[in-house]
């Protein structure tokens, strides 16, 4: 049965607004069916003769676990598909450790957003038996593993997968260190589990004792719980002992140091009273504060598995391989200076070099943040990483992998992505003192008893007082409050790669901004026409059509920005203009032939301020001017207003001319001292090193360098892949509102974690004076621990709990 | 009281039993990905 959608035709009204089908996204009025793009048209079309529509019914039932996908940024301007055809070799596959035959690829997959997508990918192996055995997708991660038949077709799957509006990257270099994180989640997993199992059992045989046993049975329980216990202290509770010892080498301070101390002397002092027959057995309290420790710890570290981990620069890998000197196909690793390889038009050079035949045009923005496309001829540089556009080119090559500009860069950031990690927590500058003067009372208390009292009274104070010092309540329920932030960001759409960073945010003083792509849409606009004197208005809407007809099938920003142009203010008057002689002139321009008159829509000179101009000319005389404009984003005023008053120092920094930097800068208020202009990647990210304590937001790969050497750094809506491994946060939403909420959580968070702090100092302060005074029975001491800990855990959940009704910034 | 020489080893044995059994489903890849089971289940098997 054929699909109707597929065949309405849709008349729009003005008051009511139609949806896309597909996506949900608003139908522009130029179009006469249900969709906004071809693209959805056509997955919608592949699902219904799949007989697949379920697809919908699904997303619009289920509805869970709506996430706005990421999309490729440069959509437009790209239309010849991505060739997978590299997957298929089997040199290329063997050299990356893929088996041959029933081949396993991992890929990362754009565009997962809810739980019917998992069902579309998963259903696959139904689809493309041929190809498929299985598919399983992580959703969280966007993750699928395919599973292929004997001799499947990898690139079958991977351009099905992109057809469906999935675009896939495999991911295979980093079998290695993906190893290894899901070693050490395991073996964490392990650990705390363990602790979990004896220490309830432990709890048991404790409970016997609490409750009066004696004799026998408490000698044998004792022995029992103290055999239970090794494991416990001795492999699941190292992470403790290993965090302490680190933080004591690098001369800082740590919570684990204290609780280290009390697992220690409570350790000591459990063996000797269960060698002796003692009644201070403190073991079932320890194993399972070891316990609720861990067991937090790595629910923190579950969070820090992002998907930005997985992601890689993959997009290197595209053409894998290239024609070569006109006669043979080589690896791109292989080339060396002075091959002339030809790079075909929707493909990115991967190479530095110079253009030696050929006209085209290619977008840098990787390199120079400008979307508009540059025009290169021969004997032009070119570099890689850019996009070859509109025809093939040879270009010889200088330089080529690591020694580009572009590999330079993610080199430089992979570099800088391990020292990430110095984040100051607020425990570490109150608590530091806290555990000094325990350390400094216990001795006193030592030294003052064992003059009146003998010395294994006081040493039995003392080691009350080290247990029941121990801040365990405030270790466990940090990490809880720290996932409980983390959490509340998601949902407003502000990922972040590191949980850890939330309390970073506190040291910032000063937010700077890319301006292309993040505070302006880095989309062209038409601002104006200026019709010339002289044409009837009669004609104008002709006219506009004549551009709308000659920009249709424009790829360049400016012809896409007058084709949306005309298409919103004909609406939906359809016109029949027929274009002969379509060229698209080399420059900012195309021209044609329409009902016997010569049409051109070329630049027109003079920039005023930050906008471009394009004219209409008919026969040679001017019709109209159009003048186009990088348009601001919808919330960046708003942003930057909040931002002040919060007395953040607002910067922005562009790879774009002073001009238009400039004019922007002043319709945001940003000062124009706080504007730098005209900044290569290297130059930003030299001025962020030099000016700590920024937060930087970017979106563009040429940001990647920048992003990476910021204090904090956030990856704006849009970015590319290189951006998101540089940065730690990244905001999924097309908004910028999530730099406010990130400061509004981090604050909360703070004030919760500052009120554990002070519940915590004076809780110790109170016990710890009454085991001076050797008031404390150690049977008390060890159901206090446990007490407190589920004290500020209530205390965690009802304060985060008004962290999720605060008022939002949008 | 003398049926506590049974009921401790057995308590214990049982213990170690589903611990064993935990670990085995860590290390088949069971506790890796949480989130999509989540999801796995509301769908509609068509068999």
């Amino acid at each position: 049965m054929e699909n109707l959608a597929l065949h309405l035709e849709v008349h729009h009204d003005e008051l009511e607004q139609i949806h896309c089908k597909h996506c949900g996204a608003i139908v522009p009025s130029s179009r006469s069916d249900l969709f906004c793009c071809s693209g959805c048209s056509a997955v919608y079309r592949l699902l219904s003769e799949a007989h697949l529509d379920g697809y919908y019914r699904l997303r619009d039932e289920a509805g869970v676990f709506r996430r706005p996908a990421p999309v490729h940024p440069l959509a437009e301007q790209l239309n010849s598909p991505q060739p997978f055809l590299f997957l298929d070799d089997l040199e290329f596959r063997s050299e990356l450790g893929i088996e041959t035959f029933f081949p396993k690829v991992q890929f990362y997959l754009e565009g997962i957003h809810c739980t019917a997508c998992l069902w579309l990918i998963e259903k696959m192996p139904e689809i493309l038996p041929q190809e498929l055995v299985s598919a399983r997708l992580d959703i969280q991660n966007s993750v699928v593993e395919l599973a292929f038949t004997e001799n499947g077709s990898l690139s079958a799957v991977a351009t099905y997968l992109d057809q469906l509006g999935y675009r896939p990257h495999p991911l295979f270099t980093q079998k290695q260190k993906d190893d290894l994180i899901k070693r050490e989640s395991r073996t964490m997993a392990t650990k705390v589990a363990l602790a979990g199992a004896l220490s309830g059992n432990i709890m048991i045989f404790a409970i016997a004792i609490y409750a009066g046993a004696t004799g026998f049975i408490k000698d044998h329980f004792d022995w029992i719980i103290l055999f239970l216990s090794l494991p416990v202290f001795f492999y699941s509770a190292t992470p403790i002992y290993y965090n302490a010892y680190k933080a004591i080498a690098h001369r800082r301070w740590s919570v684990d140091i204290p609780i280290v101390i009390a697992l220690v002397a409570g350790f000591i002092t459990s063996v000797y009273s269960v060698a002796t027959g003692g009644d201070q057995n403190y073991l079932d309290s320890l194993t399972g504060l070891i316990f609720l420790l861990s067991g937090s710890r790595y629910f923190l570290l579950r969070l820090q598995k992002n998907a930005f981990d997985g992601m890689q620069f993959s997009e290197s890998f595209y053409p894998a391989k290239i024609l070569r000197n006109e006669n043979e196909y080589v690896w791109v690793k292989d080339l060396k200076a002075g091959d002339v390889v030809e790079v075909p038009p929707g493909l990115r050079i991967p190479v530095d070099g110079m253009v030696v035949r050929g006209q085209s045009h290619v977008n840098e923005s990787i390199l120079s943040g400008e979307s508009l496309p540059k025009k290169v001829i021969e004997r032009e540089e070119v570099f890689a990483g850019a996009y070859n556009l509109d025809a093939p080119l040879w270009i010889r090559v200088s330089v080529s992998g690591d020694q580009t500009r572009i590999g330079k860069i993610a080199k430089e950031i992979q570099k800088f992505e391990i020292h990430r990690n110095d984040t100051v927590k607020l425990a570490e500058k109150v608590a530091k003192g806290f555990t000094l003067a325990v350390l400094v009372w216990s001795a006193a208390v030592f030294i003052y008893f064992s003059r009146t009292h003998s010395m294994f009274d006081s040493f039995q104070r003392v080691l009350a007082i080290l247990i029941v010092s121990c801040p365990c309540a405030f270790a466990i329920a940090t990490p809880l409050a720290l996932i409980q932030a983390f959490q509340v960001l998601m949902k407003r759409g502000v990922y972040m790669k590191d949980p850890n960073e939330i309390e970073k945010v506190a040291s910032i003083q000063a937010v700077a901004f890319d301006k292309t792509g993040t505070l302006t849409e880095g989309v062209l606009e038409v601002e104006g026409v200026e019709w010339q004197g002289g044409v009837p208005s009669a004609l104008k809407n002709y006219y506009l059509g004549c551009v709308r007809a000659l920009e249709e099938s424009s790829k360049h920003p400016v012809g896409r920005a007058l084709s949306r142009f005309s298409d919103f203010t004909l609406g939906a008057e359809k016109t029949e203009l027929r274009v002969g002689q379509n060229i698209e002139v080399v420059g900012l321009g195309v021209s044609g032939v329409i009902d016997d008159q010569r049409f051109e829509i070329k630049a027109h000179p003079g920039l005023s301020g930050s906008s471009i101009r394009s004219a209409l000319w008919c026969d040679s005389r001017l019709l109209a001017v159009f003048s186009l404009k990088d348009r601001l984003h919808g919330d960046a005023k708003q942003v930057v207003d909040a931002l002040k008053e919060k007395k953040m120092a607002v910067w922005m920094i562009s790879g774009d001319l002073a001009a238009p930097a400039q004019s922007i800068a002043t319709e945001l208020g940003i000062q124009s001292e706080r504007v730098l202009s005209a900044s290569s990647p290297e130059g930003k990210a030299e001025w962020l090193a030099q000016h700590p304590g920024t937060l930087y937001v970017g979106d563009g790969a040429n940001d990647g360098l920048a992003l990476s050497q910021a204090s904090m750094a956030i990856a704006a809506h849009g970015a590319l892949d290189i951006s998101m491994k540089a940065a730690n946060i990244y905001l999924t939403h097309h908004s910028l509102k999530g730099v406010l909420d990130l400061f509004t959580v981090s604050e909360e968070t703070r004030k919760i974690l500052k009120r554990h702090l002070i519940f915590t100092i004076l809780y110790n302060g109170t016990t710890i004076t009454l085991a001076t005074m050797g008031l404390l029975n150690p049977l008390i001491a060890a159901v206090l621990m446990p007490v407190s800990s589920v004290l500020i855990l209530i205390s965690t959940r009802v304060g985060t709990r008004k962290l999720r009704r605060l008022k939002w910034a949008s | 009281m003398g049926i506590l020489i049974v009921l401790v080893p057995l308590a214990l044995l049982l213990g170690f039993f589903f611990v064993g059994v935990f670990l085995w489903g860590v290390k088949s890849g069971q506790c890796d990905d949480l989130e999509s089971p989540k999801h796995r289940m509301l769908l509609e098997k068509d068999d």
